[in-house]
């Protein structure tokens, strides 16, 4: 069996950026920002600045602490045929977030994300059988800003049954979300954990207070994490790819030994963030080949510290659902996975990451089905030759009588796209590909069903939410979490 | 340094291919459908059938001319700054070809090419720096089919100073296509091969009598011969990737042995045309995953057989620039690099080749640019590393005000000339492809191409007036 497999780095090169990764951790440190988080550094053995709130980590430790990362790290859904383990050597793909706007791919305005799109982008994602599991992909800007953080959750459940990943920006979010999660899982996150956590790590070489404070809570619930360092090259990042990555994965460790130290033998999850400055105006920019590359070193060092590794994948800079946007993505997508990521951020974003488009969200698909048929593992054997065909058909003729066409093509020799437009130029004659995209997306989100929620379940939702509004002083007229129009 | 590649087949796979290509060669041949190939083929040792005008070809024979095809190759352009040399230049790109029609990106509409309209993309892929190398396109609809090809040959000389890489398809259009290209380089083709000639081998295992007969007269006046096999998985090929692909190298191994037979150490570059049928229709299906893999597969193959390769390329079925038409060609395109190809089939064609359109050359352009900056050496070292930065910098701040993002700025980032970054709103009025038009049509309004020198033009006139007062 065989399939492509790519390399960049040779030995020497992994062990140079180790090297330079623990130089870094070593002599210049990080700043963690939160006792708690300085007082496990200090009785593990870091060299902690306590009025700084820093700490420099010697290698001893992050050994000690990446040989308790478990891999591989079990993403359960509320469904359980939705079950994903990342880090088995097969390639899964999750939704790419978080996007402020909703974009209408057949006028090209967008408009803010609401409540109500959210409930129709995870509607979607939870019917393509593409979306291993799930990010919330769009704001849902219309909810009160201080219960939003649970009520996206919420939403993001109820609508979708496949894992979910998402950021905990507040402490005093994370005990009402365990009771959430719980609910939705029937029990303890430990056994089924259908909630994985996002923490984002601040260039250069810190960790936010508050995030850093929920996510140490969340570990201890069983909850993995994915780490998500973001060095901006040329601005929170040095000005070189080499460099960008080097910070990164410093970003990355110094979490690994935090979540460890926390919780020993926690699933942690590698996520690569560092993208390129558009230098002119410092804005943030994920498709150009510069990303391609410091994913592929950072997969590269995230394998070889043994983490599974999750690469910001098929995105783009792209204004609409176009050809910078298919050609960006597919750069990105491919030398991830060739690379060997465990899983890649795909379906939906563009603008950087600021906006949604739905017919994205069905060509990035296809997309991920072309990129499963490169990678498939196929053997190169005497079944699969076909010299007897070649043999028997001789000079000239053809291969449409042969039995073996028939059983192969059948057999899913050929890949076939889901929205790609392959016939002839006068069969699409009035048929965009965003707009037949677009349309695809509508129809299905109007005629998916989701499994609901028990109706216990989502009482205990809004009892924890109605308790936690009413602790913060949230408007009761607020925008509300589930779909009014489907009570 | 370091630089992204990736590896398909194992040195025990490589065998299998290579066993089994041999076994197509030896056991059932190759129809050469032209005396003068079988005579050559006769002489060298093969077994040859005279009636059938085809030939069984053994690994000794084979072996013995594959070690005579030259390990680099000169392309020509007709201004020397334009010259590339295959084996020695990172990633050589042409434009696409050879479509039948020409599409209006802004209305969706397409109709048959003109004589304009090649001209139009000629001038076009000769202002854009990132095409090394032109392939004809659209063919000329509007011309006599008995002096388009001479009328195409006139006006890429013309609106090009780039190498041109074409079909001959008849013997007798040799000496004037060499006349035309002679004239306008200054030099015999042995010395400035200014053109090289696309030679397609007919699946499965034959060749074209007057195409290949064309070819044996080219390959020993000096021009370059670009081998390629078109197999089609499921129709002309077996419906498998690698079934297709045996065939693919059965054919190119056939054309090298004959060329090199023809014209010891001629230049020859392994071409793979392989694709798939769409089955329902039996469509020719030009980019894909499919595609990407028979392209890794025969480009791993030629190497084995230390051959220059030129992959498809920026490839797609996409009817319009849309993005579709990015994802196929970034896939197809990003694989071939990979691989290692010597030069890809690249930028203009939409709609399984049969379109070609002005924004996707430009748009392939940035394809092309950012896979190069992909593909680019690299060290990996200290001075790369910016350790000294990192540590100066240290916890928290920024980098913006070291004078290394300054410096690396310029070299590091990649900038593209049509893709869209700036802001939502600076580009909410101007459309990707719609701007993509308007920078092909000011290139074009302001382009100059190095004009021929004088009496080159009257001779060309000369060369087709001959040709037309020939009875036809």
């Amino acid at each position: 069996m065989t399939r492509p497999r790519m390399t960049y780095l040779s030995e020497t090169d992994r062990q140079f950026i180790h090297e330079q990764t623990a130089r870094v951790l070593a002599e210049v440190g990080i700043g963690y920002h939160t006792p708690s988080a300085i007082d496990l550094l200090a009785e593990a053995g870091a060299t902690v600045d306590r009025e700084r709130l820093t700490a420099k980590l010697p290698w001893e430790l992050v050994e000690r602490c990446l040989a308790t990362c478990p891999r591989p790290v079990r993403l359960a859904a509320r469904n359980p045929a939705h079950d994903v383990m990342l880090g088995d050597e097969t390639l899964k793909f999750c939704t790419d977030g978080t996007g402020t706007y909703m974009y209408d791919d057949v006028t090209g305005e967008r408009s803010e994300g609401t409540a109500a799109d959210m409930r129709d982008v995870m509607r979607l994602f939870d019917a393509l059988p593409e979306v291993d599991y799930t990010w919330p992909s769009i704001s849902a800007r219309d909810l009160d800003a201080s219960t939003s953080g649970l009520e996206i959750e919420a939403i993001a459940l109820a609508n979708c049954t496949k894992h979910l990943q998402d950021e905990v920006r507040q402490p005093a979010h994370v005990r009402p979300l365990l009771e959430i999660f719980q609910a939705v899982a029937g029990g303890s996150l430990w056994d089924r954990p259908i909630f994985s956590t996002i923490n984002c790590t601040i260039a250069p070489l810190m960790h936010e207070r508050e995030m850093t404070e929920a996510t140490m809570e969340l570990v201890k619930a069983g909850v993995p994490v994915l780490i998500l360092p973001m060095p901006l090259t040329g601005t929170t990042g040095p000005m070189s790819i080499l460099g960008s990555c080097i910070v990164n994965m410093a970003e990355l460790l110094s979490a690994v030994v935090l979540f460890q130290l926390a919780q020993p033998g926690c699933g942690l999850i590698s996520g690569i963030g560092a993208a390129s400055a558009e230098m002119r105006r410092g804005a943030y920019l994920c498709g150009t080949p510069e990303v391609a590359l410091m994913n592929l070193i950072c997969i590269e060092m995230s394998r070889f510290y043994g983490l599974p590794v999750t690469a910001s994948a098929v995105t783009s800079d792209a204004k609409a659902t176009n050809q910078q946007a298919g050609a960006e993505g597919m750069l990105t997508a491919l030398s991830g996975a060739l690379a060997g990521a465990d899983s890649l951020l795909a379906f939906s974003l563009m603008d950087g990451a600021e906006t949604v488009s739905l017919a994205k969200v069905m060509l990035d698909c296809d997309i991920v089905g072309a990129l499963k048929r490169y990678l498939r593992d196929d053997p190169i054997d005497e079944a699969r030759a076909l010299v007897d065909d070649i043999v028997a058909v001789g000079i000239g003729g053809h291969f449409l009588a042969r039995k073996s066409t028939r059983t192969l093509a059948r057999a899913g020799e050929l890949w076939q796209p889901r929205v790609w437009q392959r016939e002839a130029f006068e069969h699409y004659a009035g048929r965009p590909l965003v707009s037949e995209a677009a349309e695809r997306a509508h129809e299905i989100i109007a005629s998916h069903e989701v499994s609901p929620l028990p109706d216990d379940v989502v009482r205990h939702i809004d009892e924890v939410i109605d308790a936690y509004a009413r602790s913060v002083g949230a408007p009761a007229d607020r925008v509300p979490w589930k779909d009014q129009a489907a009570q | 340094m370091a630089q992204a590649r990736i590896t398909y087949l194992s040195e025990g796979e490589k065998q299998f291919v290579h066993e089994q290509t041999l076994r197509v060669l030896a056991e059932v041949g190759v129809a050469y459908n032209t005396p003068q190939a079988i005579e050559l083929l006769a002489a060298a040792g093969a077994q040859v059938d005279r009636e059938n005008l085809t030939a069984r070809l053994g690994w000794e024979l084979i072996e013995a001319c594959l070690k005579t095809v030259p390990k680099r190759i000169l392309l020509a352009g007709r201004r020397p700054v334009n010259d590339r040399v295959l084996g020695e230049w990172p990633l050589v790109a042409t434009s696409d070809g050879m479509t039948t029609y020409m599409y209006d990106d802004l209305t969706g509409e397409r109709r048959p090419g003109t004589a304009d309209d090649l001209a139009t993309l000629a001038r076009l892929s000769d202002a854009l720096d990132e095409i090394d190398v032109v392939w004809p396109s659209p063919m000329t609809g509007d011309v006599d089919p008995w002096t388009m090809p001479l009328v195409a040959q006139a006006t890429m000389v013309r609106n090009s100073s780039k190498h041109v890489q074409d079909e001959v398809r008849t013997p007798e259009m040799v000496e004037p296509i060499l006349e035309i290209y002679e004239a306008a380089v200054g030099a015999p083709l042995t010395e400035r091969p200014y053109f090289s000639v696309t030679n397609c081998t007919i699946a499965p295992l034959q060749h074209d009598k007057e195409m290949t007969e064309a070819g044996l007269k080219l390959c020993r006046r000096g021009v370059p011969i670009f081998i390629l096999p078109m197999p089609q998985a499921g129709t002309t090929g077996p419906m498998t990737l690698l079934g297709t692909c045996i065939v693919n190298m059965a054919e190119l191994l056939s054309a090298v042995v004959l060329f090199q037979l023809a014209q010891p150490g001629c230049a020859l570059i392994s071409g793979v045309g392989s694709a798939v049928a769409e089955m329902r229709t039996g469509g020719y299906i030009s980019a894909g995953p499919e595609i990407g893999l028979i392209n890794l597969m025969c480009l791993e193959m030629s190497k084995r057989y230390g051959l220059l390769t030129q992959a498809t390329g920026i490839s797609s079925d996409a009817k319009a620039c849309n993005f579709q038409a990015g994802s196929e060609g970034g896939m197809t395109g990003l694989v071939a690099a990979l691989a290692g190809a010597d030069s890809l089939i690249a930028c203009g064609g939409l709609d399984g080749v049969q379109n070609s359109s002005l924004a996707k050359v430009i748009l392939d352009c940035d394809s092309v640019a950012a896979i190069r900056r992909y593909l680019r050496e690299d060290p990996i070292d200290e001075a790369k590393a910016l350790m000294d930065d990192i540590i100066g910098v240290g916890i928290g701040g920024h980098y913006l005000g070291r004078r290394s993002t300054r410096t690396f700025s310029r070299t590091e980032v990649w900038r593209p000339a049509s893709f869209q970054r700036g802001t939502f709103e600076e580009f909410k009025e101007k459309p990707l492809v719609q701007q993509a038009v308007e920078r092909a049509h000011e290139l074009l309004a302001t382009h100059e191409v190095e004009r021929l020198p004088d009496g080159v033009d009257r001779h060309i006139d000369d060369v087709i007036a001959r040709w037309l007062a020939i009875p036809h």
